[in-house]
């Protein structure tokens, strides 16, 4: 393990409330991602501004819509992605990050979420890649655009926006919680061991991305309408639009009792 | 712009800004010095006292003369502290002015990208460059030239006296028959001194090469530096073995680091990007080489030659050769600083808890016992803060990766894309090595601790483990815990102390500021099993009300009392009139949600339509409260005080929680807060209430 920068929690009552949910009711993650919702509401209503969030879901349209051309290889290199001498969907994963961090470098506003954002992006592909029991290694790009092209139908998208906020959310949330958790494990704690934060973190990143099943449908509705009109080039501002409200949406359901 | 957003410019060595780089709206402007009367940073290569020293190759020395400014320029900028959440002051832009020898070579576009770019993924912030034309007898360092005085060396090995570059130098001299130039950056005698015992060591360990060693300062003139991260410090070293093996004309620098160490793989979901170092990281060191092909003359390559090894497996190259003996010279601590010589490391940050996992793995604790730590991390408190989250953090990162299947490696860690190079050969290969690099630390990691647990079981037994010890945070319900004050194991007592209020419960006490929500919670602790409603609450707490709000209040109990008679005094809100505010509350707030973010965005239009949306459902809800209660007057007011309570009882909860963990638990348990409060205590727990205040 090399050299960390770690961070911590402001004293704030906000704050406070968050840590002593950690204290005493971990397994309600539920009130531990709302606590953070809120204490971090600010940050999170910035982050709908963020363009480096926006750049990578846009990125996410753009890859799905061009795995509909036969000339996938030349589309994706229109957006910036050069070809490699073995392409496979480890290599565009790889180099879709590297698109990311090139624009955020130019961004540099965007902070720490920059990073979540690109890891956001990477999760969506790598998940759907895995789910339709493809090889991140063995397969080729030809591979990727059968398997990315039922994804670019309204319906499927809504589960690639699915995947692509629910990781930015539990990524989201993890960013504010890990900076206490390990305070709260072990001693007169409720999380006794390594094994509980474990579950802990797991059980936190599942609560999130059960909390993005709304946006399947809202992520379907949109590419219906929007992608139709551009004919498949969704312009960034579009993109930063939805961006925007998704983001409402998620906060939104973070803070609603449960049914 | 953010506002949080540092923008510097730094002019260097004299350089002045260009009118239109100068004009931009900057938050810092800075100058720095390497040279004259007044330097801010020392900037100097060792030589041999009696060997003239030399002009480097121009580009060379321009190269080690921009990665000096760069460490000086990220020292001198901080990145916002640790206290704030968002860490929005991380990221920086940093203009640096230059006058370079070689301009035609750092004048040209591809060049200034690829710099921005290595520089940008190793500290995370955007570098921007404006060179000017330097003197070559002002602008250039001197360095030695002294390739047969250094008995002819065929590659550099970046040394800095820790446990991985020392099993770098004696694997090259004593597996592959190298002869390396050990060259070290040097920024403080303390670190000069043990480095030079090393070498001593090491020389007398493998006699057949005689290890030439030399330094370079860098280091800052004056005062604490306000950044302390030093991320640029990965570009610095690899600039310095760069520079040196074109001077004298080598082609192979080795910069090592374990592969688990090159990767640094978010220790948990706080640290994001540069946050954890990237100084060897394989991304960085392609970017790097990719920077040397353009700007360098002859081929020279920066490589890690453990890249694909754990800590244990590079340590065991010690045991291999016959000299783990030379162990104990080493030094990885990052806050070694000030400790005494027979216990020079901490045993608490990052690179001691890893140390000594891997001195364990490699069965080589003869060499590196406990007792050459501060504190052995695997009994005794780590301290809540940095040293118990790099603790517990690296225990449950090894686990999640242990849990983890092999090929959803690069799925569940995201990072791992970066090491995949897409533009090199051996992608496969290389994705694969780096799957099975981390399964091997993380199944290590865990062969450590249960290696641990049997070593020091006994202790175990005995309670002799601190309960946030490494081992205790395996298994805490064996560790002994000591309650912090005696004879309180019975007692529950809620007392107002002044500002304060003293809680004891099973035996431990805590004290936490006076708030309404904890006053809200003694009045339910004094009648146990017993329903008050909301406004109940409200008034106790709240006096000098007017006498027609106090009307209002006994209508809407009067309203609450028959409401609970008609549904069975459950205090639940479940009928459904109740869903149907449940409903439109939810409606609201997804509402006001995106009017939020429609005013963010700029929106007006759509915000207003969404505005008078609000106003509508607003007035919805307020006849719903009225139908629920039966009176139209009472129902913003019910609103606003049950909104009140409820939040201030469910805050104190919490910020009990953090105070008395045990209590904190006990209330959320058995405290509820709906319509009607109430405290719910299974088994019963007598209270004793002292209520007015006292002084502490």
């Amino acid at each position: 393990m090399g050299h960390v920068r770690l961070g911590r929690l402001p004293k704030t009552s906000r704050w406070r409330s968050v840590v002593g949910l950690l204290s005493i009711a971990p397994g309600d993650v539920r009130a531990v991602a709302e606590a953070t919702a809120e204490a971090a509401e600010m940050r999170l209503r910035l982050l709908a501004l963020d363009t480096t969030l926006v750049y990578s879901f846009w990125l996410l349209t753009r890859v799905t819509w061009a795995s509909r051309s036969p000339a996938f290889a030349t589309v994706l290199a229109d957006l910036g992605l050069e070809p490699v001498d073995t392409p496979s969907p480890l290599t565009l994963i790889a180099q879709l990050g590297e698109r990311v961090r090139a624009w955020s470098r130019e961004h540099p506003e965007s902070g720490p979420f920059a990073e979540l954002a690109l890891l956001a992006l990477r999760r969506a592909l790598s998940e759907t890649v895995g789910q339709e029991n493809l090889s991140l290694f063995g397969s080729s790009l030809e591979d990727l655009r059968r398997v990315l092209r039922p994804y670019s139908t309204a319906a499927r998208f809504g589960t690639l926006a699915k995947r692509f906020f629910g990781d930015l959310l539990a990524r989201t949330l993890r960013f504010f919680v890990d900076r206490e958790l390990s305070n709260r494990v072990g001693g007169p704690n409720t999380l006794q061991t390594i094994t509980d934060s474990v579950k802990f973190t797991e059980a936190l990143e599942l609560y999130a991305r059960q909390t993005a099943v709304i946006m399947e449908q809202y992520g379907a509705d949109w590419y219906s309408k929007y992608n139709w009109q551009a004919r498949g080039e969704i312009p960034q501002e579009e993109a930063r639009r939805f961006v925007a409200y998704s983001l409402a949406k998620l906060r939104s359901e973070l803070r609603q009792p449960e049914p | 712009m953010s506002e949080t957003l540092t923008r510097a410019l730094i002019e260097c060595d004299g350089a002045t800004a260009p009118p239109a780089l100068a004009r931009e709206p900057w938050t810092i402007r800075h100058a720095l010095r390497a040279h004259g009367t007044s330097p801010d940073l020392n900037l100097r290569i060792d030589s041999l006292s009696d060997v003239v020293q030399t002009i480097v190759v121009p580009v060379a020395s321009d190269l080690l003369r921009i990665a000096a400014y760069t460490y000086g320029a990220d020292q001198e900028l901080s990145r916002g502290g640790d206290r704030d959440p968002t860490d929005a002051g991380w990221r920086r832009e940093i203009a640096l002015c230059v006058p370079v020898v070689a301009l035609d070579v750092w004048a040209r576009d591809d060049v200034q990208d690829l710099l921005g770019e290595t520089l940008h993924f190793a500290t995370d912030d955007t570098w921007r460059f404006a060179f000017s034309h330097g003197d070559a007898e002002a602008h250039s360092l001197p360095m030695f030239n002294e390739r047969e005085q250094l008995y002819d060396p065929d590659c550099v090995l970046m040394f800095s006296g820790g446990a991985d570059s020392l099993c770098a130098a004696v694997r090259a001299v004593a597996a592959d028959d190298a002869r390396p130039l050990l060259l070290s950056h040097r920024s403080a005698t303390y670190f000069d001194a043990w480095q030079r015992q090393l070498v001593e060591q090491l020389r007398r360990a493998l006699p057949q090469w005689r290890f030439p060693h030399r330094g370079c300062w860098v280091q800052r003139r004056d005062g604490e530096a306000r950044e302390r991260t030093r991320r640029s410090r990965a570009f610095l070293v690899a600039s310095l073995g760069a520079a040196v093996a074109l001077q004298l004309e080598l082609t192979r620098v080795l910069l090592a680091d374990n592969g688990v160490v090159s990767l640094n793989v978010s220790l948990n979901g706080s640290v994001a990007g540069a946050q954890a170092s990237r100084s060897t990281h394989p991304q960085f060191l392609h970017l790097f080489n990719r920077l040397l092909r353009a700007i360098f003359p002859a081929p020279v390559r920066v490589t890690n030659p453990q890249w694909a090894q754990t800590r244990a497996e590079v340590l065991s190259t010690l045991t291999a050769h016959h000299c783990p003996e030379l162990l104990p010279y080493t030094r990885s601590c990052s806050r070694a600083h000030g400790l005494p010589p027979s216990q020079p490391h901490c045993g608490t940050c990052s690179q001691c808890i890893d140390r000594r996992f891997g001195v364990l793995a490699a069965g080589l604790e003869a060499h590196d016992p406990p007792s050459g730590y501060a504190k052995d991390a695997f009994r005794e408190a780590l301290p809540p803060g940095y040293d118990r989250t790099i603790g517990e953090s690296y225990l449950r990162l090894a686990q999640r990766i242990d849990e983890t299947p092999e090929d959803h490696l690069f799925e569940k860690f995201g990072q791992l894309f970066d090491a995949v190079l897409p533009s090199e050969e051996g992608i496969v290969s290389r994705s694969h090595a780096v799957q099975k690099l981390l399964k091997r630390h993380a199944a290590s990691v865990g062969q450590v601790m249960q290696k641990m647990n049997a070593q020091l079981s006994g202790a175990l037994w005995a309670g002799a483990i601190a309960r946030t010890s490494l081992l205790g945070l395996l298994h805490n319900h064996m560790v002994a815990a000591t309650p912090s004050s005696v004879g309180m194991e019975d007692a529950a007592i809620w007392q107002r102390m002044g500002s304060q209020w003293r809680l004891v419960f099973r035996g431990h006490e805590a004290y936490v500021q006076d708030r309404l929500g904890v006053r809200y919670l003694a009045h339910l602790l004094g009648a146990p099993n017993t329903e008050i409603s909301v406004l109940d609450l409200f008034n106790r707490e709240r006096g000098g009300r007017k006498p027609a709000d106090a009307l209002s209040d006994i209508a809407v109990q009067q309203a609450m009392a028959e409401k609970q008679m008609r549904s069975g005094g459950s205090g639940e809100l479940d009928t459904p009139k109740e869903r149907a505010i449940r409903r439109l509350l939810r409606q609201i707030d997804a509402l006001r949600t995106e009017h939020e973010t429609a005013l963010d965005l700029g929106e007006t239009n759509y915000a207003s339509t969404l505005a008078d949306q609000l106003e509508t459902l607003d007035a919805r809800l307020s006849g719903a409260y009225a139908d629920l209660l039966g009176n139209n007057r009472l129902s913003d007011q019910f609103k606003r005080q049950r909104q009140a309570v409820t939040k201030a009882i469910r805050s104190a909860i919490r910020l009990i929680g953090e105070a008395h963990p045990q209590l904190g638990r006990h209330l959320h348990a058995s405290v509820r807060v709906a319509l009607l409060c109430s405290y719910w205590p299974d088994p019963p727990v007598h209270w004793e209430l002292r209520l007015s205040p006292s002084a502490a």
